[in-house]
């Protein structure tokens, strides 16, 4: 490196000498060869100084800032959540009540024209769904395999098929096989299934009626229990359950239950379909 | 002297204003101040060797700032943007250790 004064393009040093000479060579260049200071140089500099500084300060304070932002966004998110389930828990009450009104109601009314009639309400309601029943029967209770991670505490987590999984299509068979059994009203997980109830799978959770279930399955059923447990043993889904109890390691338990007491699934309306007046055909 | 003064005004303005940076300069503001740390441990040392000029020091500074940007603006653009952050970053933390080193030698003699 030539020791000789050269003009001041701080920016060639900056990759050419750092093993030589740190130390930017214009300092040097400067020292040699000392510029007269101009007001104008001065005030220049310290321009360029609080700009650079300002820059600076600027520059850290902004690199520190996006963690802040997302942990925010993520609080807000939060936040946004509980408050929705807030609101929903809310509604949900408020359309329990609702129903339980819209129940007496009905009582009232037709309690003027008769009981028969009532009492014929009640058992449709019973027998749709749409009203909460108890009575004694069996709890199916299905769960993955053990030893992997719930499904529902973080749907993406597990891509693909997994054989430890119980899926919307095991559920479909057992119910089925409940149906078949001869049960008379039964909910998974709290949700009462209806006529027009559907089971199936949206990414790795289970849906019943567009609510998502989180295992362990508990499926609640209201019949006979001895007559269930033997006929839904006997049935098709009978084995099915004892292969995936055997092949995939699904946990699977069948108990008898004096008590249950299941939710109706509320009113639901029909729009399309029409009974045929004049009786039944 | 009022290059330091000034540098020190500037940080308390930033500091205290605390402007949005725009989103595109985000990406080169890590090297960015890398490269002024580098052009501060550089004025230091020139101070203690006693030939500080602030013209030099003002000029470096900006000058590191806006080619260490450059150079990962580049790099984003060719698609080593990460490579060339790297070598910024080691060339520039090379010169920040040497320069330390000779400011511990005259503070300390040792």
């Amino acid at each position: 490196m030539s020791e000789r004064p050269r003009p001041l393009d701080a920016s060639m040093t900056l990759l050419r000498e750092v093993m030589e000479r740190p130390l930017d060579p214009g300092y040097a260049a400067a020292a040699a060869d000392p510029k007269p200071r101009t007001p104008l140089r001065i005030a220049l500099t310290l321009v360029l100084a609080i700009v650079a500084g300002a820059g600076f300060a600027v520059s850290v304070v902004s690199i520190r800032v996006p963690q802040r932002e997302s942990d925010a966004v993520s609080r807000e998110l939060r936040e946004e959540i509980e408050h929705r389930s807030e609101a929903v828990a809310e509604q949900k009450q408020h359309n329990a009540e609702i129903a339980a009104a819209n129940a007496a109601a009905q009582q009232t009314l037709l309690g003027t024209r008769g009981a028969a009639l009532s009492r014929q309400v009640q058992e449709l309601g019973a027998l749709t769904g749409e009203l909460a029943v108890h009575g004694k029967g069996i709890q199916v209770t299905l769960d993955d395999a053990p030893g992997r991670d719930a499904v529902g505490s973080d749907p993406r987590a597990a891509t693909g098929y997994d054989e430890g999984v119980v899926l919307d299509a095991d559920l479909q068979v057992v119910v089925n096989g409940l149906w078949a059994a001869g049960a008379e009203a039964i909910s998974i997980n709290g949700e009462r299934l209806t006529a027009i109830s559907a089971i199936r799978s949206a990414g790795q959770a289970i849906l019943v009626d567009f609510r998502p279930l989180v295992p362990p399955y508990v499926i609640s059923v209201v019949g006979e229990p001895g007559s269930l447990q033997s006929e839904f043993a006997e049935g098709q889904a009978g084995p099915y359950v004892q292969s995936l109890r055997d092949n995939n390691g699904i946990r699977v338990d069948i108990a008898a239950a004096p008590e249950l007491t299941l939710p109706g699934a509320g009113q639901f309306v029909l729009r399309e379909a029409e009974p045929i007046s004049g009786g039944r055909t | 002297m009022i290059a330091a003064i000034g540098l020190l005004v500037g940080v308390v303005a930033g500091l205290v204003l605390q402007p949005t940076v725009p989103l595109w300069l985000q990406p080169y503001l890590p090297i960015a101040v890398v490269a002024a740390l580098d052009a501060v441990f550089g004025g230091v040392r020139a101070m203690l060797d006693g030939i500080f000029d602030d013209r030099v020091f003002i000029v470096s500074f900006l000058s590191n700032v806006v080619v260490a940007a450059l150079i990962v603006f580049l790099g984003d653009h060719l698609g080593v943007g990460a490579q060339l952050s790297t070598g910024v970053v080691v060339v520039l933390g090379i010169r920040i250790f040497s320069n330390a080193a000779a400011i511990r030698r005259h503070i300390f003699k040792a």
